[in-house]
């Protein structure tokens, strides 16, 4: 039998559990599971494995301990047997390019939303991060495109 | 662009590689101190103000000649900035798993990042001064 993740009401994601104890931790048809094999998480109604339990009025049965890592390839250091997506790209390299080369201080920008990325990454804000990182990437450009921009009109400048 | 993800952080990465390795070359052949027509930073056009990658030229010119006192005198933080360039370059590109883990920890972390936008910022205004 599977164990399964699934996110509580704070979005904070809970498990492994077995199946069957997943509708007396309060998983509705709507709650977003996952389980080694699956693509990505999905709500609990949408998985045929699942829905006999969600519908069986059935009382809790005793706990079984978790079964160590469920993924062996996801990183290490987040061992507590949980399924952890790879960080998102943080665009650091990029970040500190741009504040060497462009001369801007939106570079800054950049640079402070890439550190954003790791620090929600770790604080296991997952969605955060993606945001910090789509962030740091949209900085980035803007400062490479204004820098690119400034350089060609600075040179215009000189020559007059 | 519909390339795949992975594909497009492929080149993005040789692009910056390439251009990295191409500037290289331009500034260790040629001193910019004689050859005029290399580009100026316009922040300085506008202002008349150094910032605080001014002088990053003939830094890195000194430096891929070795001089590194000539480097520190023309823009120190690029002492500085260049090592902390590689070592996150390491850490996301190079590093992976456990490892890459604990270098983002420290270099991506809140003091290295905040120790570089601290450095930046003071070194932009005390060159001024």
């Amino acid at each position: 039998m599977n164990e399964y993740f699934y996110l509580d009401g704070q979005k904070k994601q809970q498990g492994p559990v077995a199946a069957e104890r997943l509708a007396a931790l309060g998983v509705t048809d709507e709650t977003l599971v996952w389980t080694s094999g699956m693509a990505d998480w999905q709500p609990a109604g949408s998985l045929a494995a699942l829905r006999h339990f969600l519908h069986s009025a059935q009382p809790p049965v005793p706990p079984i301990p978790p079964q160590g890592h469920a993924q062996g390839e996801t990183n290490r250091s987040f061992s507590q047997g949980r399924p952890r997506p790879a960080c998102p790209d943080s665009h650091m390299v990029g970040a500190v390019l741009v504040t060497i080369f462009c001369c801007l201080p939106l570079g800054i920008v950049a640079i402070v939303k890439a550190n954003q990325v790791s620090s929600f990454y770790y604080h296991g804000d997952y969605d955060a991060a993606l945001l910090a990182s789509a962030d740091a990437s949209k900085w980035v450009k803007i400062s490479i495109i204004l820098g690119i921009l400034s350089f060609c009109c600075g040179a215009g400048l000189a020559y007059l | 662009m519909n390339f795949p993800k992975k594909q497009r952080t492929f080149w993005c990465r040789l692009t910056v590689i390439a251009a990295a390795i191409a500037v290289a070359a331009v500034l260790y052949l040629l001193d910019p101190m004689e050859f005029r027509f290399l580009p100026r930073c316009p922040f300085k056009l506008l202002t008349g103000w150094d910032c605080p990658g001014c002088g990053f030229q003939r830094a890195a010119h000194a430096l891929l000649h070795g001089e590194w006192d000539k480097a520190w005198r023309f823009n120190p933080f690029l002492v500085y900035s260049v090592p902390y360039l590689l070592a996150v370059m390491l850490t996301e590109w190079v590093w992976r798993g456990e490892r890459q883990d604990r270098w983002r920890r420290v270099v991506e972390g809140r003091w290295a990042v905040g120790l570089y936008l601290v450095l930046f910022c003071v070194w932009g205004v005390v060159r001024n001064l």
